[in-house]
């Protein structure tokens, strides 16, 4: 079963990923922030991860920041996929380094376009 | 009609007008201190270089004068030194010959050594009753026609009677007696009383009416007499040794010894029966004394017992022309300076100014975009929640759902994306009204992003039974756009089409190329815009009222977006309408080189 790692401070969103996920066929962890995503993403060896931005105490950029050294080391490979309600431009060109998956405004996604873009980068 | 950018209402920059005017006037005061304050300082040393000036010239003076003084006194010394060799003869011998009296004087070469020498004479003093001795002894001596001039009775003679004459060697002097002019009576009863060598006021000779002369007389007395008081010298007086000097040879040799073209004097007889006679006077001397920087002052002085008085002049000149000029370069240069340093100090205190706007420009504008961003965080977020669970719902995940569940859902979904959608444009305008759309330009085909835009807006006008053509030319239609912002454009125009034009209409999308535009022509057969309405439609929050509108979601920023987008690119729309038949869209976007008026608004 693939593993999915929800990174999100809003717990309904959290929970509502999880829920669809889930329902999904996937096996999913969550973590509020950065820092809980840093743990377990070494414990939990997801193949996807989604990535709020805008978190406290640690966001998705420091996120990105810290596994990119990892990600240089080989040390694991999974995909993310960012999810932000940040404005585009923005959030497009701050994560441009950063080799991900995707980036994606959670507005517009609904739950059907969210499932099928984690199954892609499952498949993928 | 062509729609430009939308300008900034005008009463901040009045308000920013009215503030930016006090703090120039502020400036302008301190730039005026500091020039009046440099100016001031130039002044004040220009000033001072004025003075030292003067002084340079007071200076002048003063060294003339002195070499004015020292020449008269030297010069009067030799001739009393003349007079006393001339005196020593009478101390030998009473009874000398004329003859005896002019080899005596021939080596001194007067004439030569002394060009204003008239003559020197001895002049015999008698009281009345030794006259006709006198007289005797003297026509017995060889002048038998000597006779003392003027004639008649008095009580004292003084007859020329000895003459060594040099200017005019007639011997008219001869026989004339000096007593009878007032001018040399005066300086011979001094010289009788005194004993000294005596000079006497202006007088003019005889041989030579017109010439300002002085005498100087030295008294020879009577041998074996006492002369311990006045009275007993003049009762003992035997007659004068003098010395005849042209005052105007005198002057001009004194003042040949020291030339200077900058240097005049008038000199004045201070004795003389008319006070002040004037008896000599430089040719520069009235030139100098007009010049306005030039030293005048008179001074009193004594040779030999008489009073002279002397009004000397030095004319600026005596210092050196840049010199004198010295305080007016120096002032020129003062209001020179005086601008430059406040021309620099004016741009100084503006750059600055100018970069403490610009600084809390940027503070305020990065204050403003961190609030956007965070706004747009914090009012989707919710919004993203209610749109995933009403969608899991819809979409089954929580179980099977009756008819009326699934339309209660609907409206629910639906109303969440519209909620959203404002969002989103609410925040596209407030970045837009901050000017903080970034264009990020490529040359894309325009068909390309057409075909796209077709195919999504095709679900919902196949919906409403509506035609959708797309016509589009099969090569290539570059332009530089920002793909996704005229993404949004096309989508706007051809959505707009789509909700405003009833059920079973048709929606036409052309493209193509026109001299240095590229063309866009959104066309529908819906209910039309009136022609004085056409503007308004641009304006934010400009909705029509309508029989449409009210079935149609808009939050009436679409087409202000979308124009704005178009503005940005350089380009326009144009609007053709007919009410009732339909309307017509067209983007006006270039795609010359140059790309005129194509310009990234940068932050």
């Amino acid at each position: 079963m693939k593993r999915i790692l929800i990174i999100e401070d809003e717990l309904p969103l959290r929970e509502a990923f999880a829920l669809l996920l889930k329902a999904e066929g996937y096996e999913v962890e969550v973590a509020e922030n950065g820092r809980v995503g840093l743990d377990k993403v070494k414990v939990f060896q997801p193949d996807v991860v989604l990535l709020d931005l805008l978190m406290p105490i640690m966001n998705g950029m420091d996120f990105l920041k810290a596994e990119a050294k990892r990600r240089r080391q080989k040390a694991y490979s999974y995909k993310t996929l960012v999810l932000s309600n940040l404005s585009d431009p923005v959030t497009r060109e701050d994560v441009k380094d950063y080799r991900i998956a995707g980036v994606a405004m959670k507005a517009d996604l609904s739950p059907a376009e969210l499932a099928l873009a984690v199954k892609k980068l499952v498949n993928s | 009609m062509k729609l430009r950018l939308w300008s900034e209402t005008s009463w901040r920059g009045t308000w920013a007008k009215a503030k930016a005017g006090a703090k120039v006037r502020t400036h302008a005061f301190v730039v005026l201190l500091v020039f009046l304050a440099t100016l001031a300082a130039f002044v004040y040393y220009a000033n001072s270089v004025r003075n030292s000036v003067h002084k340079d010239v007071d200076s002048a003076f003063q060294q003339q004068l002195r070499v004015l003084s020292t020449g008269t006194t030297s010069r009067l010394q030799l001739y009393e030194g003349i007079l006393r060799g001339g005196a020593g003869l009478f101390f030998v011998n009473k009874t000398l010959t004329q003859a005896n009296w002019t080899s005596y004087f021939r080596p001194y070469d007067i004439q030569s050594q002394f060009p204003d020498v008239e003559g020197i004479a001895f002049d015999r003093y008698l009281t009345t009753n030794e006259v006709s001795a006198f007289l005797q002894s003297i026509h017995e001596q060889g002048q038998p026609s000597f006779t003392i001039t003027p004639p008649g009775e008095r009580a004292v003679y003084v007859p020329t009677t000895y003459m060594a004459k040099y200017s005019s060697p007639n011997d008219k002097a001869s026989g004339y007696d000096g007593y009878t002019d007032p001018v040399r009576k005066a300086a011979m009863l001094e010289a009788a009383t005194s004993g000294n060598p005596t000079m006497s006021g202006q007088t003019r000779l005889r041989s030579a009416p017109n010439t300002p002369t002085f005498i100087m007389y030295l008294p020879v007395y009577a041998d074996s007499s006492s002369l311990d008081t006045p009275t007993e010298r003049q009762a003992a007086t035997y007659g004068f040794v003098s010395v005849a000097v042209n005052i105007h040879d005198f002057v001009t040799r004194l003042l040949k010894q020291n030339p200077n073209k900058n240097f005049g004097l008038k000199w004045y007889d201070a004795q003389s029966p008319r006070n002040n006679q004037l008896v000599y006077k430089s040719r520069n001397f009235d030139e100098l004394a007009k010049e306005s920087d030039s030293v005048i002052q008179t001074i009193p002085f004594t040779t030999y017992q008489h009073n002279w008085k002397v009004t000397a002049v030095v004319g600026p000149g005596v210092v050196p022309t840049a010199e004198r000029e010295r305080p007016f370069t120096t002032l020129a240069w003062g209001v020179l300076a005086s601008t430059a340093l406040a021309s620099v100090i004016w741009v100084l205190i503006s750059s600055r100014e100018f970069l403490l706007n610009r600084q809390k420009q940027l503070e305020v504008q990065t204050a403003k975009d961190d609030l956007l961003s965070l706004a747009s965080h914090q009012l989707r977020t919710p919004a993203t929640v209610v749109k995933q669970y009403v969608g899991m719902l819809l979409q089954g995940y929580g179980g099977k759902l009756t008819r009326g569940q699934t339309s209660m859902l609907k409206h629910a979904y639906d109303s969440n994306e519209r909620q959203l959608q404002i969002i989103n444009q609410l925040l596209y305008v407030a970045r837009l009204d901050a000017g903080r759309i970034i264009l990020h330009k490529e040359v894309i085909d325009i068909g390309n992003l057409l075909k796209q835009v077709c195919d999504e807006q095709r679900i919902e006008a196949s919906q409403r039974k509506q035609k959708l053509v797309c016509e589009i030319p099969e090569h290539e239609l570059a332009a530089e756009v920002d793909p996704q912002y005229f993404h949004m454009v096309l989508e706007n125009l051809v959505n707009n089409a789509v909700k405003y034009t009833p059920d079973k209409g048709t929606i036409t999308v052309r493209a193509r190329p026109s001299q240095d535009e590229m063309l866009v022509t959104v066309t529908d057969t819906g209910i039309g815009i009136d022609e004085d309405r056409q503007e308004m439609i641009f304006d934010k929050f400009t909705r029509l009222d309508n029989e449409l509108a009210a079935n149609t979601s808009g939050s009436g920023i679409g087409l202000y977006l979308t124009n704005q987008i178009v503005s940005l690119h350089g380009g326009y729309i144009e609007v053709k309408s007919r009410p009732g038949h339909g309307s017509s869209f067209t983007v006006h976007l270039p795609i010359n080189e140059s790309g005129e008026g194509i310009e990234e608004i940068s932050s």
